[in-house]
């Protein structure tokens, strides 16, 4: 019984690990995102990827020809396609959190 | 007279490593050291890769030297393209090195110690480290592969508060390398395990051509630090050496090297130089032809870079010497005569990094990629082993 | 010491590149006896051993020396081999950390060391083709 009021009282507390994050000058170079309202197709991003993580698709997402596709299960953080975006479209989020059951999880837009 | 393997898998190693050893009885008298397990074909990749991605593979290299192979591919290529780095750049370069080493040491006194079974000793040295590897990933936004580094100087500048808190660090680290000392000089259970063992003669150590904290335990005052490179050659540093070349000179000159590290790191910040942190550079921009070489100090000795350029994007050849490869032949030489239970200590006792060492996973054969299913990797493994 | 004046003396000639270290050509039959004279003189550390594919210029060999005296200066042997069943003499008797930078050429580049102790795979299986040599270009 005290175990199951001690589970409950856990469910309400605040996480003992804090994120990194929430520190404020903490960069961190977590997961890419893609701004797509800002991308112009060049496709520099996927040429200067090192380990071939972007990919070029066509797809309806814009009016752009192509448009690129992250896999962040193949991204090494490097930070190179972040440098150099013609346009700032790509940026590094915070979060480093990479779990998933599914390989589909990582590929994103 | 038996024959003992150790490895590739074995508790003692914290990577695969595979000595096979002679015994007369419980004593080593002969030592064969097998190499390449975590062989990933890195130098064939810097081929295939434009010189700018390799930059951040060339990190990939070793998780705990990640930057000091960087800064030593991105110092070779600046001699190759002749530019003159940013100054504030290269001295936040050489802040990255020197927390990097102090991080390395405390990683590598915090595994002799558990290799000897002193588990407290452990927590500690890695509690610290925890504190170096906090800021390191302030610097560069992981904890592992900073990217601290690019061409012409450094990746990211640092922020008034993160100076702040550098020196607070290396307040601390300069307090704990005292108690480190202490420890090592006088910790009777560690004397017990380390004084007198594996020791390397001065006259040995240069015959097998040893480099690092390895050879100036053993009294060879070589630290390619010295030769002014980066922002060495303005900062003062005296060069730390021991005599003894047993495991303890070795602990020795690693934590009085945290003190050097600390204060290398003070003069730094209080001497950093203000302007430009980076030289921009075209992404596909080539590499003028030419061949030049490049070397660093890093945590574990001497690192050593050929680059060679034919002119085009990609260079021609990348040759990567990493300080274990060099040690390693003098862990076989030590090695003999001394108790088997001793084996992890001294292998230990030299900094061993495999994945630095084999740097090159699946083999092409030809062109034809080759992946094995996990029952066909089992089978394939019972049928080596019976082969040999 | 100074290792230029001192390869002077022993009329030795090189070339100096823009950060200081030498370059000297020799002749892959004379690499032993050049490695042992430079022993002589001080330059008792080998840093390294790199081979080199040059494609039509054959087999690139080069011995980085140092002296631990004054190891600023890093003096690089070089020296060419032919592709048809490039072989060189062992320096492993000279410098004996040379037996493994030796394997390692051997296993990546197929140059074989006569005199070498212990000619075997180092980084790769041991079970790949005796052919295969991955840092060959052609």
């Amino acid at each position: 019984m005290e175990l199951l009021t001690e589970a409950i009282k856990n469910l309400f507390k605040r996480p003992f690990t804090e994120e990194k994050s929430k520190e404020k000058d903490w960069f961190i170079r977590g997961k890419l995102i893609l701004d797509i309202s800002k991308c112009t197709g060049c496709s520099l991003c996927e040429k200067v990827c090192p380990s071939k993580a972007i990919t070029m698709v066509e797809d309806n997402r814009t009016k752009l020809k192509k448009s690129p596709i992250i896999d962040v299960s193949e991204c090494i953080f490097c930070g190179l396609c972040v440098d150099y975006c013609p346009t700032k479209a790509l940026a590094f989020t915070k979060s480093c959190a990479l779990v998933s059951y599914e390989k589909k999880d990582f590929v994103k837009g | 007279m038996s024959s003992v393997p150790l490895g590739p898998l074995h508790p003692a190693f914290k990577e695969p490593i595979n000595f096979k050893l002679k015994l007369e009885g419980e004593f080593v008298t002969d030592a064969e050291v097998r190499i390449g397990y975590t062989h990933r074909g890195i130098e064939k990749l810097g081929e295939k890769k434009t010189w700018i991605q390799f930059i951040f593979i060339s990190e990939k290299i070793c998780g705990i030297c990640s930057s000091s192979h960087q800064g030593c591919y991105v110092q070779g290529v600046e001699r190759l393209t002749g530019i003159v780095p940013e100054k504030r750049g290269i001295y936040i370069r050489t802040l990255t090195w020197e927390l990097e080493r102090m991080h390395s040491h405390l990683l590598w006194l915090g595994v002799l110690m558990h290799e000897i079974g002193i588990e407290t000793m452990f927590m500690y040295t890695w509690r610290d480290r925890e504190r170096v590897l906090d800021i390191l990933e302030k610097l560069g936004g992981r904890r592992v592969a900073y990217s601290a580094i690019t061409y012409g100087g450094a990746r990211r500048d640092l922020s008034d508060s993160l100076i702040q808190q550098i020196i607070r660090l290396s307040d601390f680290i300069l307090e704990r390398s005292k108690f480190y000392e202490n420890f090592i000089l006088n910790d009777k259970r560690f004397l017990a395990r380390t004084k007198g063992i594996g020791t390397l003669a001065k006259a040995e150590a240069e015959e097998l051509s040893v480099v690092g904290p390895v050879a100036r335990a053993s009294g060879i005052p070589i630290d390619v630090r010295k030769t002014g490179y980066a922002a060495y050659y303005e900062a003062p540093f005296e060069v730390v050496v021991e005599k003894e070349g047993d495991v303890n000179a070795g602990a020795l000159v690693r934590a009085k090297e945290l003190e050097v590290s600390a204060n290398i790191i003070k003069w730094i910040v209080k001497n950093l130089p203000q302007g430009k942190i980076n030289v921009e550079v075209a992404p596909f921009s080539k590499l003028p032809e030419g061949e030049t070489i490049s070397r660093v100090e890093a945590p574990r000795g001497e690192l050593f870079y050929y680059l060679k350029s034919n002119g085009s994007t990609n260079l021609e050849r990348i040759k990567i010497r990493t300080p274990t490869l060099a040690n390693i032949q003098a862990v076989a030489h030590t090695l003999k005569g001394h108790y088997l239970a001793d084996v992890p200590v001294i292998a230990a006792g030299i900094d061993p990094c495999m994945g630095c060492m084999d740097r090159v996973v699946t083999l092409n054969e030809k062109g034809k990629k080759k992946v094995m299913t996990e029952t066909e990797l089992i089978d394939y493994g019972i049928k080596w082993y019976e082969k040999g | 010491m100074n290792v230029e004046e001192a390869l002077i003396r022993n009329g030795f000639s090189f070339t100096k590149d823009k950060n200081g270290n030498l370059w000297l050509d020799v002749k892959s039959e004379d690499v032993t006896k050049v490695l042992t004279e430079l022993k002589t003189i001080g330059l008792n550390f080998l840093s390294c051993v790199s081979g080199v594919d040059c494609l039509d210029k054959g087999f690139c060999l080069i011995y980085h020396l140092l002296s631990l005296e004054d190891y600023n200066i890093v003096v690089n042997v070089k020296t060419y081999i032919g592709r048809e069943d490039p072989r060189i003499s062992s320096v492993s008797s000279i410098f004996k950390v040379a037996e493994l930078y030796e394997r390692e050429v051997f296993d990546l580049l197929g140059i074989k060391f006569i005199g070498h102790p212990n000619l075997k795979r180092i980084l790769l299986p041991e079970d790949v083709p005796e052919d295969y040599h991955p840092l060959r270009k052609m």
